[in-house]
């Protein structure tokens, strides 16, 4: 459904997307999995259109984006990461005004406004204005905005970034329901546990190229044969002398601490030793645990730095 | 011409002339009593002073303060809409994703000052010829001015819009470039009473053009050849047009 070839994309100096390749099968949903500045976005704007490739090609549906723009938004509804409602009228005659563009005749339009505030479950908001609703509405809105044209595809650019948890799980079941749809559906998210609970598939983005691409628990495996030695110490870790005498010993891939609880990815079992006689000689453990690797591990093994 | 382009400009269109009817009010306000004031002070306070030719300094005025009202109406509101648009409510950048060309965004925009222009200058108009009896002469050809002067300043108020990043720009735009622009093209005083040498420069504003050939209709004074005004204006407009496209283009889709 989405082909993506090489595609470069460079602002003045910045290289915000650097050759990435990735393909989008129909009816699934597919992650964007990345820090800021990861070229997220980037990626996102030029699949509609918004912003031009510098190389590379991309195609939706068999079109290529370059040359047929108007046909490809006829098929894709986006929900913008910065998206606005004009802040002038309601949020029905946003929706009714942002479905014209799309050529609906008005008796359609109307029943499709209707369908949109029911499913979102803001008919009773309907005459309120964008800025008077909560975060987890206006992001419902803004994914009911992008299925107002009935798209196939839908671009859905870090959908529950700042909701709290009640409200973030009330968004994927609203995700959820577009799969259930059948409608394909690429995202982008920071959240380990939303890309791993939503996604078919994930491609892993860092400074504008994909470092891995595949099903969550394919990349989970990939992380297999690492152990996680996850410690609490009794006290809190003073400086990062630990940090380094850790990244020292041979056959650790990465050192991540948090207060009094440190997560180390080691390669083999005869590192563990190693790990803990270091840890036990300068400072007391508490708790210890030994565990299998989660979306997170993956990418602080990848990358070595944590997404948020 | 595809019926979805017809279609997304009349959207593009629908959509501001009901923000421009749900704010009737202020927009009326503003744009009502400002040529009024000036009719009023200058037409027949200061005005009844003045005698121009052997024209009535009113009768001077008014067809000249009709062109205040089309720019009011096409130009400031226009940028400003636009600069909101881009900005603000960035409808813009939603109205992209949308299928909708960039071309067809700018024309709902300059047909949405067309029409309010259209409008405002129809209040006007009526309130000249019946309350005061001031003439016109056709007032068709003088509609037909209005529409191609409302495009001309609808077009630039995209394009001025689209090239600054501020709205403190545009208003300084606006009060440098625009503003002087109905003092020296012929609204209050015929432009042979300005220096020799600015003749030339101030006759081939497309504002001059106009306010020079609805006044010639109005007081009967000789024919200013309509049609020739219209291909001279809507030239300007045209061009003015394909520039505000182009930038917009490039600011927006980068
Ligand atoms: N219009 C622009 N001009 C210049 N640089 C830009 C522009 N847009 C993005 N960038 C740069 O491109 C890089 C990628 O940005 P992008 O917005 O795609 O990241 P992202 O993955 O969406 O990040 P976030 O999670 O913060 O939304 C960044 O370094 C950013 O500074
Ligand atoms: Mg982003």
């Amino acid at each position: 459904m989405i082909e993506v070839e090489n595609l470069v994309k460079t602002f003045g100096d910045v290289t915000a997307v650097d050759g990435i390749s990735f393909r989008v099968r129909k009816g699934e949903i597919f992650g964007f999995l990345g820090p800021n500045g990861a070229g997220k976005t980037t990626t996102i704007n030029i699949l509609v259109g918004l912003s031009l490739p510098t190389s590379g090609t991309v195609r939706i549906a068999g079109l290529d984006v370059t040359k047929h723009p108007i046909e490809i938004r006829k098929r894709i509804g986006i929900a913008a990461q910065d998206a606005y409602f004009d802040h002038h009228l309601n949020i029905e005659d946003n929706l009714f005004y942002h479905g014209l563009l799309y050529g609906l005749p008005r008796r359609e339009l109307k029943r499709r406004v209707d369908t949109a505030l029911r499913w979102s479950n803001l008919e009773r908001y309907r005459n309120k204005k964008f800025h008077q609703l909560s975060g987890g509405m206006q992001r419902r809105l803004i994914v009911a905005r992008a299925m107002l044209s009935d798209p196939e595809i839908l671009l859905l650019d870090e959908p529950t970034t700042g909701l709290d948890p009640q409200t973030r799980r009330q968004v994927w079941k609203f995700i959820k329901d577009l799969k259930v749809a059948g409608k394909t559906v690429l995202l982008t998210t920071h959240y380990m546990e939303e890309a791993d609970l939503l996604c078919d598939r994930i491609a892993i983005i860092d400074h504008g190229r994909i470092i891995a691409c595949g099903t969550p628990d394919e990349l989970k495996k990939m992380q297999a044969k690492n152990i996680v030695v996850d410690i609490k110490l009794r006290r809190e870790i003073a400086g990062n002398q630990i940090e380094r005498e850790l990244n020292g010993i041979p056959g650790v891939s990465y050192v991540k601490i948090e207060d009094s609880r440190i997560r180390i990815g080691v390669a083999e079992e005869a590192t563990v030793e190693a790990v803990l006689r270091s840890v036990i000689t300068t400072n007391g453990i508490c708790e210890l645990n030994i565990v299998r690797p989660t979306l997170d591990d993956v990418f602080l093994h990848l990358t070595g730095k944590e997404i948020r | 011409m595809s019926l979805r382009l017809i279609k997304a400009v009349l959207a593009v269109w629908e959509r501001e002339m009901y923000e421009y009817l749900i704010n009737l009010h202020i927009n009326a306000l503003r744009l009502a009593i400002e040529p009024l004031l000036f009719i009023f002070i200058f037409g027949m306070g200061l005005g009844r002073r003045v005698v121009i030719g052997d024209v009535d300094y009113l009768y001077f005025l008014a067809p000249g303060i009709l062109f205040m009202v089309v720019v009011n109406n096409s130009y400031m509101t226009i940028s400003m809409r636009l600069m909101i648009a881009r900005d603000w409510d960035k409808t813009l950048i939603t109205a992209l994703s949308a299928p909708v060309k960039p071309f067809e965004i700018i024309l709902g925009y300059v047909l949405a000052g067309i029409t309010q222009a259209l409008a405002a200058c129809t209040i006007f108009l009526v309130l000249m010829i019946y309350f005061l009896g001031i003439p016109f002469g056709s007032v068709s050809r003088v509609l037909l001015l209005i529409i191609a002067t409302a495009a001309f300043f609808s077009s630039l108020g995209v394009m001025i819009a689209v090239v600054l990043d501020n709205p403190h720009h545009l208003m300084v735009i606006t009060s440098i470039v625009v503003l002087p622009m109905s003092f020296f093209c012929g609204i209050f005083i015929p432009v042979s009473d300005l220096p020799g040498w600015s003749q030339p420069i101030i006759e081939a504003i497309p504002l001059t053009v106009a306010v020079e050939s609805a006044r010639a209709f109005a007081l009967g004074s000789g024919n200013p050849g309509i049609w020739q005004s219209l291909a001279y204006i809507m030239a300007f407009t045209i061009a003015v047009f394909i520039a505000a496209l182009y930038l917009f283009k490039r600011k927006l889709i980068i």
